[in-house]
């Protein structure tokens, strides 16, 4: 809440919170803030308003992943771990969310814009979800990256996080004979313990997991045009309102500083457009430097500042030496970046757990990483209950998680506070963090290829003699795929 | 207002001409060169010794006494004024008092006043130019500079007679001066200048301010002359020799970092007010304000407050709270563990008018002026002969003018070291390797993951001979392209290797 505090300071001072270094915050949240901060409770009333918009945010989407599934009616789906009421008490009460209203800090709102999205994705309702988005970003950089996983959500809508997951098919070994290598694939299909095979083969009939538009797929073609088309309308809408949001927020936050004409963004785009074009007079100085918005998000984007945090950036910029800065700000940034894309691909089907991967990776890559940012993932992870049931060594993760959290603030204090540590200390425990993390997304990302695969009813891993007969093997898979379709057929 | 203690005042003075030895008399007398000291006893014994060496010439070159390499400096840097001083120690303003002038904090500090002419946006060149400039000539870098021999010796330099024969010569000993509990030495210009930036007189007054402690058994009541703690006083009966000028040697300006940075981060919303121990409302207090908020590695924060105090405050507090910050390991000083230096704060009491502290205009204070009948004159002819005079003010002795002129009073608060956490300099190597290492495995990891097709891996194995093969030939397709890649590139990258394949080319005869 220090910059925060600050930031007021400096306006009601009459100095433009942007002319110096001290203050990063952007101009609405410090108008938010400025009525109560004085006080010595109610000065967090902005944050607690923010995690209550939240919670219901998120209750609203859990609500509807549980009572309006994706996908045939008939499907088997599974009781939800947590009832939406009690999700967004969970979130209410989560330590993380919790210290960060607190503290006062505007991961809060960033959260809410966050959580805002993800609804608006749920429900399919475009000018929530671009608030969110518009929010999230306004507050702090990445949230604009959910952009891509949330266009997915809208075009496809939300899979269905209780589809029913069976059991895992165990491996058929397969006989080197040749005679028995027939009967060899279909027996193994038809060997599941826990389903029985018009399961199996329902489960099959279905090679992806249902959405609506595959459950339009198999009604007339003008209702999957409709479905399309209002799908894509969605998309335009979200984008559309998206920049609209943008917008209002940019004028706001200009008319909230005009007293501080220099600190206007929208001017200072003006000169510079004016600039390029060659209309205006070069002699003044650029306004573009001394704007709101470069003010504000230069300091993430450039990392100039080394406050240490739970993150991987500010050690390794610490000890970089400064030819190399650049670059390695380039690479850093990427890494946030660069996964987006190929999750949506790869989890098309899963739109949902596209979105909670670029959550996942936000909070990992954040130049100025805190516990309050990994409120969104661990908010969002009990709906991932299909994956979750799967995971073997839950145990270890949470256990783990703890001791690396308790231990960063004893280090952090050893180096700090009593100077009897020093800076490794601390370091370790966000390499360790770091690790933490990329197990934990591995071995979920793992997780979900596999569940897409089980419920497709498909084998999970391959033995070892399934590879000796090649040609046999092949021709047993051709006899197998023509039974399945003729099941298919008749079921 | 603390009250003062003045028990006997000896005052030195030399007045001089410098007419003696160079051809061009008449040029030479509109130059001119005054030497003069002032010994205060303090409190707890301690002596206060000031010298004062002023000097001025109307001229641009062939200077006679002037020093050269401050001449040259006015035509290099357009400034009107400046005022640097070297101290080393602290003013205990509780035992000693008010100075004789103002005292300075400990460090460095430089104030530089430039013509209202010059355009705004050649000022910061103007100022790295004089600094830079002032910074060679005093062998002292201006970043955190306490005073030292190597700061010493430049400055006597510049005297006409260095320590070699004046006022001068009482300086010679260097373990006296740096052995003061506190001393200052400060070097101040002004130049007049016309409206085209010439300059028409330049002034450029030395000081030198010691506390020295009498060596046991000398009453620092009875000081005279030759009773002097500093045993060379002596000396100063030595002739003054003026024909014994001395050519001064321009010194290169160092190419320094000229960067100020902000060690500690100050929170102006923690900024408190106490008088008398009583918390009061800054806002309610401020007549007058100006603050310029502070950019990381460009500028330091500067609050400029001017406060109306109820007239019976003896105490004011003013604290604030600030955050340490942390840097790269490239901008940690050699020694990172002992800290970093904040400058002292100045406060200036007495201010009736706006105008900032620094001019003398407008006073409210009463035992700071001091009246001219409190001066006790001691003036050394030069040919043995002492007498105690009681003179009135001559017009032309700078020092007696500064200090019966009227000024607010400044004071400076102490400078603060402040450690800051510092990150572990030997690890770069190691840092960059773990990060990275953690980094790659990650993205390694997630992409595999993401990458990961059993499914493909089944149909592989199950394809048939045909595929296989348009699959092997793939593979080897794809291997070519690699090499291919990778060997443009490595040609493109490295010279070297564009020669060998050149060779080899010509060798095959295809080239």
């Amino acid at each position: 809440m220090l910059k925060t505090r600050e930031g007021i300071r400096l306006l009601q001072l009459g100095i433009s919170p942007y002319e110096g270094d001290s203050c990063h915050i952007p101009p609405l949240w410090l108008a938010v803030v400025a009525p109560w901060v004085q006080h010595r409770v109610l000065c967090v009333l902005p944050n607690m308003v923010c995690d209550v918009v939240a919670a219901a945010a998120l209750l609203l989407a859990a609500a509807h992943l549980f009572d309006h599934p994706a996908g045939p009616a008939s499907r088997r789906r599974d009781a939800p771990w947590l009832s939406p009421q009690q999700l967004s008490l969970l979130y209410l009460l989560q330590p993380f969310a919790v210290l960060a209203c607190v503290a006062g800090s505007s991961t809060s709102a960033e959260n809410m814009g966050v959580l805002l999205a993800v609804a608006g994705g749920v429900t399919r309702n475009a000018p929530m979800a671009a608030a969110g988005v518009a929010v999230g970003t306004y507050m702090g950089l990445h949230p604009a990256l959910l952009v891509v996983p949330l266009l997915l959500l809208m075009w496809r809508g939300p899979e269905d996080v209780l589809q029913h997951v069976p059991g895992p098919v165990p491996p058929v070994v397969m006989p080197s004979s040749k005679h028995r290598s027939r009967a060899g694939p279909s027996a193994g299909s038809q060997a599941d313990g826990s389903s029985s095979s018009s399961h199996t083969t329902a489960a099959g009939s279905q090679l992806q997991n249902g959405t609506q538009h595959e459950q339009a797929a198999g009604s007339s073609g003008a209702e999957l045009c409709a479905e399309q088309q209002r799908s894509s309308a969605l998309c335009l809408l979200f984008v559309g309102m998206l920049a609209c949001c943008a917008g209002a927020l940019v004028m706001l936050s200009d008319t909230m500083l005009q007293q501080h004409s220099q600190a206007q963004c929208l001017p200072a785009v003006l000169q510079w457009v004016q600039r390029q074009v060659g209309i205006a007079h070069s002699q003044q100085p650029l306004q573009l430097q001394s704007c709101w918005a470069v003010r504000v998000y230069k300091l993430p984007l450039l990392l100039e500042d080394y406050t240490p945090n739970i993150g991987l950036w500010w050690y390794f910029f610490t000890e970089m030496f400064a030819a190399f800065r650049p670059f390695f700000t380039f690479v850093f940034h990427s890494f946030a970046v660069v996964l987006a894309v190929p999750v949506a691909i790869r989890f098309n089907n899963r739109p949902l757990f596209a979105v909670w991967v670029q959550l996942f990776i936000s909070c990992m890559f954040k130049p100025y990483a805190s516990v309050g940012d990994m409120v969104p993932w661990l908010a969002l992870l009990p709906l991932l209950q299909q994956q979750l049931q799967c995971v073997k060594a839950g145990l270890f993760f949470v256990n783990s998680f703890v001791l690396l959290l308790v231990l960063g603030l004893a280090m952090w204090h050893q180096w700090i506070n009593v100077d009897a540590a020093n800076s490794n200390f601390f370091y370790s425990i966000t390499l360790l963090l770091g690790v933490w993390e990329s197990v934990f997304l591995t071995h979920l990302v793992r997780l979900t290829a596999q569940l897409d695969r089980r419920l497709a009813g498909k084998r999970l891993e391959l033995s070892v003699d399934d590879l000796d007969d090649d040609e046999d093997a092949a021709a047993a898979a051709d006899s197998a795929a023509v039974d399945a379709a003729g099941k298919d057929k008749n079921a | 207002m603390c009250s003062r203690i003045w028990a006997v005042l000896v005052a030195v003075c030399l007045l001089l001409g410098s007419s003696s030895c160079h051809s061009a008399a008449a040029v030479a007398q509109q130059e001119s060169y005054t030497e003069e000291a002032v010994v205060q006893p303090l409190a707890n014994g301690l002596v206060l010794v000031h010298f004062q060496f002023t000097q001025t010439t109307p001229l641009l070159r062939h200077y006679t006494i002037f020093p050269k390499a401050v001449g040259q400096l006015v035509s290099a840097s357009l400034f009107n004024e400046f005022q640097l001083s070297l101290t080393q120690g602290r003013w205990h303003y509780q035992h000693w008092g008010q100075p004789v002038l103002q005292a300075k904090p400990a460090g460095a500090e430089f104030v530089a006043k430039f013509s209202p002419l010059l355009p705004a946006a050649s000022l910061a060149g103007q100022w790295g130019t004089l600094s830079h400039a002032l910074g060679s000539l005093f062998c002292a870098s201006l970043n955190f500079e306490a005073s030292c021999t190597e700061n010493l010796t430049p400055w006597l330099k510049l005297l006409p007679c260095r320590d070699a024969a004046g006022l001068g010569a009482l300086l010679a000993d260097r373990r006296v001066v740096f052995g003061a509990d506190h001393h200052s030495m400060q070097v101040s210009m002004i130049v007049e200048r016309n409206a085209d930036l010439q300059p028409l007189r330049s002034t450029l007054t030395q000081s030198l301010t010691l506390v020295l402690r009498p060596p046991p058994g000398t009453h620092p009541a009875t000081i005279s002359s030759s009773g002097e703690a500093r045993q060379q006083l002596p000396a100063v009966l030595a002739d003054v020799n003026l024909s014994a000028l001395l050519g001064n040697e321009v010194k290169q300006a160092c190419p320094l970092a000229q960067q100020s940075r902000v060690y500690i981060r100050v929170w102006l919303h923690t900024l408190q007010l106490s008088i008398d121990g009583q918390r009061r409302s800054l806002d309610a207090l401020l007549t007058h304000r100006h603050i310029t908020p502070a950019r990381d590695r460009t500028r330091p924060l500067v609050l400029n407050m001017c406060l109306a105090l109820p007239a019976a405050a003896t105490t004011l507090t003013l604290s604030a709270q600030f955050s340490k910050a942390f840097l790269t390991v490239a901008e940690y000083p050699p020694d990172a563990h002992r800290g970093f230096d904040v400058p002292a704060a100045q406060v200036t009491i007495g201010l009736t008018s706006l105008q900032t502290s620094g001019s003398s205009a407008g006073q409210q204070g009463d035992a700071s002026s001091s009246s001219s009948s409190s001066w006790a004159w001691h003036v050394y002819t030069g040919d043995g002969a002492e007498a105690w005079q009681q003179q009135q003010l001559q017009q032309e002795l700078p020092l007696m003018q500064a200090l019966a002129a009227v000024r607010p009073v400044q004071v400076y608060s102490p400078s603060l070291v402040v450690p800051l956490a510092v990150p572990d300099f030997s690890m770069p190597y190691n840092v960059i390797c773990l990060t990275s290492t953690v980094l790659a495995v990650l993205l390694g990891a997630v992409v595999g993951a993401l990458l990961l097709r059993p499914a493909e891996a089944e149909t592989q194995a199950h394809a048939s001979s045909a595929a296989s093969a348009a699959q092997k030939r793939r593979k080897r397709a794809k291997v070519v392209l690699l090499l291919a890649v990778f060997g443009g590139l490595g040609l493109y990258l490295d010279p070297s290797l564009q020669e060998a394949l050149w060779e080899q080319l010509t060798a095959l005869g295809l080239a």
